[in-house]
């Protein structure tokens, strides 16, 4: 407590950049301060104990780890969901498809564990269940990769996603010991899912080729089992919201659901031509498996970041510090939009890589539609990117041009890695004789439904709000020439293919056009 | 709330039992209360009294500028004073259950000590 070197307290400061912008403002001197009293007369070095405190402290407060409330109680509730409807996909699909139909799968490894874990769960064995809960995911995740070593196939990447989404919210939300009713619920419940998804998917019809069979329909109508547990549970958090009792929880938990159950769609017209993907090729936007999980997982995030920054009024109002009144202000800013002006150019780069052999020297040339359309998502892209620039380098502080550079260049090598990714899974997983570089560009070119839906979602707000006029001129025609290209594009690209939307992709837009459309915007407790 | 207070919250609660204190001073106490047991960090004083806050457990008190540093002084609320008071009681009845049947253990001949 005697004079200590300003070193000291500049070093805690670099310190302190482990937490958001926001918080520091509003602790960061305190923190500080209480370092210093605590600091040994004479020391100039931080502890490597200081360093690991605030750090950790740090980073937690960044992933806000401690504020999300209603996350826990809505895993706690999604969680028995989850397993009853994985082993009841898991039951339906092994019966049907692999006994049944006579398809041979490494699938039932994962099956066979997610049964187990559903009837450990029901015996009471709530503890066993987690733990097979785990297995199961894990095996789903290995399946695609233990495959090659066996003379099976592996099972579809949407069976593996969908079973190991599954797997994530029940393994962190099961809780032992589970009440009777849970017990009850996923043994009574597991069977009731396998019993209807397996109606829903025998009811189609075999597809023509055996092999489509575990694509289309099975795809979209299993997923409209999972699209009733999501709506069971939104209908709950609506009445609880209409009533004025705490709903967060069953928010949490339809959200939680509705991921991997976004996931399972699209109803395709693929089942006419017989293969995966066969009738659609043609198709410009082409609105495949792709674009579903990408579309849904986009519709997801809107809620969710909706559910996070909607803060409860009782927290709010017993809350002294103002520290987040901005939520995302700091995380979700200035950094997550150069990413995603990164993004953008790098995807644009990649799908031109694809594409401009297409346009020359492939054997047929490309169809001029799918040539239009892959060539006006390019240049939107770039330009697109361009106008956020412009925009954002006007707001820039002098000493942060660095770190913007950085997040571009960041976002451009991530976007072409993904996009690069996707175009050797339709390459079938090989990086040589690229069979359909016209077709390759075109599925990549879905890719782009994430940038735009950032754009969009970011230019909207201060586009609409009322404070808009008082922007400078150039700064709100670049606003709203991104608002509009984000949203002619995502509109081309999704709308003319609503009705092959996976139906909890519905569901879930339905809703939120209800809560943005209701006459009073309800609060959330 | 129905859990046991995680030891660190309950001593950051029982510090602040008697009155307000700033961030230092609920460091130095917890550890002088725990007997050097706990010495807790900044950061993770920090983060316990952000969601002691946010449960309404404690409140800040008032803003003080000592050498020219702000310091808030953290007071616990009643809400927080129930709680702890339970937790104090629920430890309570719990170590008198256990010296009790010590007691007994003592009296009564050990097995394997004949």
């Amino acid at each position: 407590m005697t004079a200590r070197p300003p070193r000291l307290e500049r070093r805690y400061q670099l310190l302190l950049r482990a937490y958001p912008r926001a918080y520091r403002a509003e602790r960061g001197e305190e923190i500080v301060g209480v370092l210093l009293d605590l600091a040994r007369p004479g020391q100039s070095w931080p502890t490597p104990a200081d360093v690991a405190d605030l750090v950790g402290s740090g980073l937690r407060q960044r992933l806000r780890l401690p504020i999300v409330d209603g996350l826990a109680a809505g895993l706690r509730l999604a969680a028995p969901v989850a397993l009853a409807l994985a082993a009841g996909l898991s039951a339906c699909l092994w019966a049907w498809l692999e006994v049944v139909t006579g398809l041979h799968t490494t699938g039932p490894v994962a099956y066979a564990a997610w049964l187990a874990a559903a009837v450990a769960y029901a015996l009471g064995r709530a503890g066993a269940a987690r733990t097979l809960v785990v297995v199961a995911a894990t095996t789903a995740l290995a399946l695609p990769a233990a495959a090659p070593l066996t003379d099976l196939d592996r099972p579809p990447l949407w069976v593996t996603m969908v079973l190991a989404a599954f797997g994530v919210i029940a393994a962190a939300g099961l809780r032992a010991p589970a009440s009777a009713d849970e017990r009850l619920g996923v043994g009574a419940g597991t069977p009731i899912i396998a019993v209807c998804a397996t109606a829903l998917v025998a009811t189609a019809g075999l597809p023509p080729g055996p092999a489509t069979a575990y694509y289309q329909p099975t795809l979209a109508r299993v997923g409209l089992v999972v699209a009733v547990a999501v709506a069971v549970h939104a209908a709950i958090a609506g009445v609880r919201l209409i009533s004025g009792r705490p709903a967060r929880a069953w928010l949490w938990a339809t959200v939680l659901l509705a991921v991997p159950g976004g996931w399972l769609g699209q109803f395709g017209d693929q089942v006419a031509a017989g293969v995966p993907g066969g009738a659609a090729v043609d198709v410009a936007p082409h609105f495949g498996r792709l674009a579903q999980v990408l579309l849904a997982t986009c519709v997801v995030g809107v809620v969710i970041a909706w559910l996070v920054r909607a803060e409860s009024p009782v927290r709010a109002g017993r809350r002294q510090a103002p520290r987040r009144a901005t939520p995302g202000a700091d995380r979700a800013g200035g950094g997550a939009l150069w990413l995603t002006i990164g993004a953008a150019l790098g995807l644009a780069a990649t799908i031109a890589a694809f594409a401009l052999p297409a346009y020359l020297a492939y054997a047929t040339p490309m169809p001029l539609p799918r040539a239009g359309y892959v060539s006006a998502t390019i240049a939107l892209l770039v330009a697109t990117a361009l106008a956020r620039t412009v925009v954002d380098a006007r707001t820039l502080a002098p000493g942060r041009w660095a770190r913007a550079a950085l997040m571009v260049a960041a976002g451009a090598v991530a976007a072409a890695c993904v996009g690069w990714l996707v175009a050797v899974y339709d390459n079938k997983w090989t990086l040589t004789g690229w069979a359909h570089p016209d077709l390759t560009a075109n599925l990549v070119t879905t890719l782009a439904l994430v940038p735009f839906a950032l754009f969009a979602l970011d230019a909207a707000p201060s586009v609409l709000r009322s404070s808009a006029s008082a922007r400078p001129v150039l700064e709100r025609t670049l606003g709203l020439w991104t608002l509009l290209a984000s949203a002619a594009w995502l509109s081309y690209t999704t709308v003319p293919h609503l009705l092959s939307w996976g139906p909890v992709l519905l569901l879930l837009v339905a809703g939120l056009l209800a809560v943005t459309l209701a006459p009073r915007r309800p609060t959330v407790n | 709330m129905t859990t046991p207070l995680q030891e660190p919250t309950f001593l950051i609660l029982a510090v602040l039992a008697d009155g307000p204190r700033h961030g230092y001073a609920v460091i130095q106490e917890v550890s002088a209360l725990s007997g050097g047991r706990v010495q807790l960090r900044p950061g993770t004083l920090y983060g316990a009294l952000d969601r002691l806050a946010d449960q309404g457990l404690i409140t800040v008190d008032r803003e003080e500028v000592v050498d020219g540093r702000l310091r808030r002084y953290y007071g616990l609320t009643d809400d927080g004073a129930d709680l702890l008071a339970a937790d104090a009681e629920r430890l309570t009845s719990n170590a008198a259950a256990a010296m009790s049947r010590l007691r007994r253990r003592s009296a009564a001949a050990r097995p394997g000590q004949a």
